[in-house]
């Protein structure tokens, strides 16, 4: 089964760096390889997307910088169950 | 005049390894819109400095029927997990405290259903105490004083100095 979103991921990822000259902090709406905008927050990202889109069938995420930008960290040993 | 601030206390029974609390999560909803409000549903929180980010179970986002609305790679214990569902939720803190539209990861915790992690400690005031073998946590929103227990002994060993000063006679 394909990842939802796992397409709009990649096409972020490769303009996150040109996107974060002129938007960083904000945050991007995609659906596809379409940019369908940009918004100063999730809440005002999901009222101007929700009317018109499924939820769930666009990638909405702050635009950050740096290679690991997005990486989420959980230190803490055995909170995270193993596969 | 005491500026505007929500806060909460915690105190356990005994000395404790997790901070855990109560909490409630709701689908992402702006307060200030007229719209019927979701339902929040109470979960235990773990509250996790070493946690970069805030975490849901599956659990959670399931029964509050969560949309993926983006995919983060999650370090942790085991590895690197690629692709991690995130989702955007209403967390209600012990503090009364609305946190609105955040971005949380879906993953596989144990013991708890949700992580409130840096990205929101970092925005208020968070300390525990141990005295007399109970641990008590509390936190409030936003951050209104520096702690700094150093500059508090010192300023109790100066007004001690002072004290004994005052109360002794030169020849």
């Amino acid at each position: 089964m394909t990842t939802p979103l796992l397409d709009e991921l990649e096409h972020y990822e490769a303009v996150r760096e040109d996107l974060a000259k002129e938007h960083a902090g904000e945050y991007v709406a995609i659906k596809g390889t379409e940019i369908l905008g940009f918004y100063r927050d999730y809440m005002a990202a999901a009222r101007a997307l929700y009317p018109e889109h499924e939820q769930g069938s666009v990638f909405i995420q702050e635009i950050k910088s740096g290679k690991d930008a997005h990486v989420g960290i959980i230190h803490t040993p055995g909170i995270v169950a193993l596969k | 005049m005491i500026p505007l601030q929500y806060n909460f206390t915690t105190r356990y029974t005994g000395i404790v390894n997790a901070l855990i609390t109560a909490c409630a999560v709701s689908v992402s909803w702006d307060p200030l819109e007229e719209k019927p409000e979701p339902v929040a549903v109470r979960y235990q929180c773990l509250w996790d400095t070493g946690a970069t980010i805030s975490a849901i179970t599956k659990r959670v986002a399931t029964e509050l029927g969560l949309p993926t609305e983006a995919l983060i790679p999650v370090q942790h214990a085991g590895g690197r997990s690629a692709n991690v569902p995130q989702h955007y939720v209403n967390l209600q803190l012990p503090n009364n405290v609305v946190m609105v539209g955040r971005p949380v990861a879906q993953l596989p915790l144990t013991n708890c259903d949700v992580i409130v992690g840096m990205d929101i400690i970092s925005q208020g005031d968070f300390a525990i105490s141990n005295l007399d073998g109970k641990t008590t946590f509390t936190f409030r929103m936003p951050s209104v004083e520096e702690f700094d227990f150093v500059r508090d002994l010192d300023a109790k060993k100066d007004n001690d100095r002072t004290d004994a000063g005052e109360g002794t006679q030169e020849d």
